[in-house]
């Protein structure tokens, strides 16, 4: 039996004013996976990842955390869930400890070695002592975290967490959230416009656009579902109009033939350049980067 | 309640780290020293003065009068309660002329109640919620499993507390500075309170005779409820505005446009019913006139009431409601 998701969020939609800022968007979050939640900037992701947390009001739909309705059981929803929203903003005329002993407060039940546990978790514990105001930005991401462990939440909801961070950092981000998600059984949403890092972090991406989700899935289904190949051949120009007779588009990069054709056409499309003449010397499907899915199904919408 | 007072605790712990009650110490020493230090050199120019024999004369010039018949009765209590100030100064050795360290410290309630105090409380007050907006750590607070009418509520009760700190250590300061020049005793003076004025003229008929400490106790609570609706409203704009200096500038123009008007343009009568002409409630138990007519203390109290609980119930309604963006 499959186990509930610990986020469901159904047909979230919000207006503001006359305009329709996220349109019946639907997200899952199960146990132990992480969920990256892309989008240009401007698509609706930052409005939706506040409805998902009770700081904006939907216009319609519902969220559900751990079973729990979020708008008629607020805190019993909430006490499963850690999240930072746009930037680890702690109070910064205060140290590490006494930012998480505040939001301990908050919570209740929560004993002085959680504390120490949590800032252990993101190797914060030997600067939380001393003010936020003299952590780097990095510091301020992981203490963050921290402060969203607190109370042993089931779902982590991070807004760009890899956002201000060195590549060091953000493989340290990376690592730190992979193991949290395994060893926790945590479910996490990441929402992010750093592809590259998201299709190496995440088990399913969903990409929002102008306020649509666009499409989700598992990030390996996504990346394969591709009619692209790519074919180097010695005579390129004769290669490419026998593709053209055929209405095939071709694109010449780099000294490979790009171009999109069912699987089915493949062999005969050989047949037909090697009775020409035409040496091959490779065919392969080509992979696509989750960044050029991204552009694809947002390609043409954006102004 | 359980769950109630660790925010409290919070919110009084970023109240202190903030350093918003070390300025307001700070500031209140800083006057409070200054206006001592004159009344002590207004002491030394008159140290050479003998009081006593001045004072012996001017009782028995009111025992003389009392005696004649056929005074006019308010007269006559105006008089029995001047007499009674003076004999209790002849009789402790304090020059009637010098306030005791006790009076300067309740004479503090009625000055400060002016705009010293209100304006300390638009301090404390002004950032309680816009300081969480304008630095971000709003979307940190209300992502808690605590709903925000609690966060809102341990906000004000913090706030409220605060405030009650400013008022106590404010009349602690105004004593003890003063003690270090003035005579610091004298608690149980009489002093004569109750006066009224009614068609244009000082009414004595329910004027009472009070000992210092029990005046100083009523004028400070007074003072208080007066801070408490200063809080409320203080509260309000906390929350309708996102920076802190909006927030504590809009206070501050309220409150001195508020006295502007209420003190230069008596006639437009609907100034009676802005919360600043009701402010100073200290000033007009001891028996200064509001700047209205019908503006008994009962009134005042009722008018600060009003808009103390308009400011709450919006800054409520607006705190749980609004979108965080």
């Amino acid at each position: 039996m499959e186990a509930l998701p610990v986020l469901r969020a159904q047909h979230l939609s919000k207006t503001i004013g006359r305009r329709l800022i996220v349109d019946d968007v639907s997200i899952e979050v199960r146990r132990g996976e992480i969920l990256g939640f892309l989008g240009p900037n401007g698509a609706g992701k930052t409005t939706t990842i506040r409805m998902l947390v009770g700081l904006i009001r939907p216009s319609g739909g519902t969220v559900e955390i751990a079973g729990h309705d979020l708008r008629s059981d607020f805190e019993a929803a909430m006490r499963k869930v850690g999240c930072i929203v746009e930037g680890p903003d702690l109070y910064r005329f205060m140290t590490g400890r006494e930012n998480l002993e505040h939001f301990a407060r908050m919570i209740g039940e929560v004993r002085p070695e959680e504390i120490e546990a949590v800032a252990a978790t993101v190797d914060m514990a030997h600067r939380l002592d001393e003010k936020v105001r003299t952590y780097s930005l990095g510091m301020r991401q992981r203490l963050g975290i921290a402060q969203a462990l607190l109370g042993g939440p089931d779902l982590l909801i991070l807004d760009e967490p890899a956002n201000g961070l060195d590549p060091a950092g953000i493989r340290e981000m990376r690592e730190l959230l992979r193991g949290l998600a395994r060893e926790r059984d945590l479910g996490i949403l990441i929402s992010s416009h750093l592809l590259g890092e998201v299709e190496q972090m995440c088990d399913r991406v969903a990409i929002i656009h102008r306020g649509r989700l666009l499409t989700s899935g598992p990030v390996s289904e996504l990346l394969t579902r591709t009619d692209g190949w790519l074919m180097q051949v010695d005579r390129a120009d004769a290669a490419a109009s026998i593709m053209r007779d055929r209405g095939l588009e071709v694109a010449r990069n780099d000294g490979w033939l790009e171009f999109q054709a069912g699987r089915e056409l493949i062999p005969n499309l050989i047949e037909a350049l090697v009775r020409e003449g035409i040496a091959i010397t490779s065919v392969q499907p080509r992979k696509r980067t989750l960044e050029e899915r991204f552009l694809d199904e947002t390609h043409g919408e954006t102004v | 309640m359980r769950e109630m007072a660790p925010l409290i605790e919070n919110e009084c712990l970023k109240i202190v780290r903030r350093r918003r009650f070390t300025v307001i110490v700070a500031i209140l020493l800083a006057i409070l020293g200054v206006v001592a230090w004159s009344q002590a050199q207004q002491l030394a120019r008159r140290q050479n003065r003998d009081w006593r024999i001045d004072l012996e004369q001017r009782v028995a010039r009111y025992e003389n009068r009392l005696r004649r018949e056929g005074i006019n009765p308010s007269w006559e209590r105006a008089m029995r309660a001047e007499l009674a100030r003076l004999r209790y100064h002849l009789d402790r050795g304090i020059d009637p002329e010098l306030p005791t360290a006790p009076f300067f410290a309740r004479g503090f309630a009625n000055v400060g109640g002016f705009l010293l105090l209100p304006l300390l409380v638009a301090v404390l007050a002004s950032d309680i919620v816009s300081a969480e907006s304008a630095e971000g750590t709003e979307r940190l607070l209300l992502t808690r499993a605590r709903r925000r009418w609690k966060v809102l509520a341990s906000k004000a009760a913090a706030l409220f507390i605060f405030t009650t700190l400013t008022l106590v250590v404010g009349g602690a300061i105004a004593w003890s500075a003063s003690a270090l020049f003035l005579h610091p005793g004298g608690w149980d003076a009489p002093v004569f309170t109750g006066f009224v004025f009614r068609d244009g003229g000082l009414v004595v008929e329910q004027a009472r005779q009070l000992p210092l400490w029990l005046d100083t106790i009523l004028a400070y609570g007074l003072e208080w409820y007066a801070m408490l609706c200063v809080a409320s409203i203080g509260l309000l704009l906390s929350v309708l505005f996102r920076s802190s200096a909006a927030s504590i500038g809009t206070m501050m123009a309220g409150l001195i446009a508020g006295t502007i008007l209420t003190r230069m343009s008596p006639d437009w009568t609907a100034g009676k019913y802005l919360f600043v002409s009701a402010l100073p409630l200290a000033d007009y138990y001891s028996g200064q006139a509001p700047p209205y007519d019908g503006m008994t203390l009962g009134f005042c109290v009722g008018l600060l009431g009003a808009w103390a609980a308009g400011s709450l119930a919006l800054a409520f309604a607006i705190f749980t409601r609004r979108d965080v963006v």
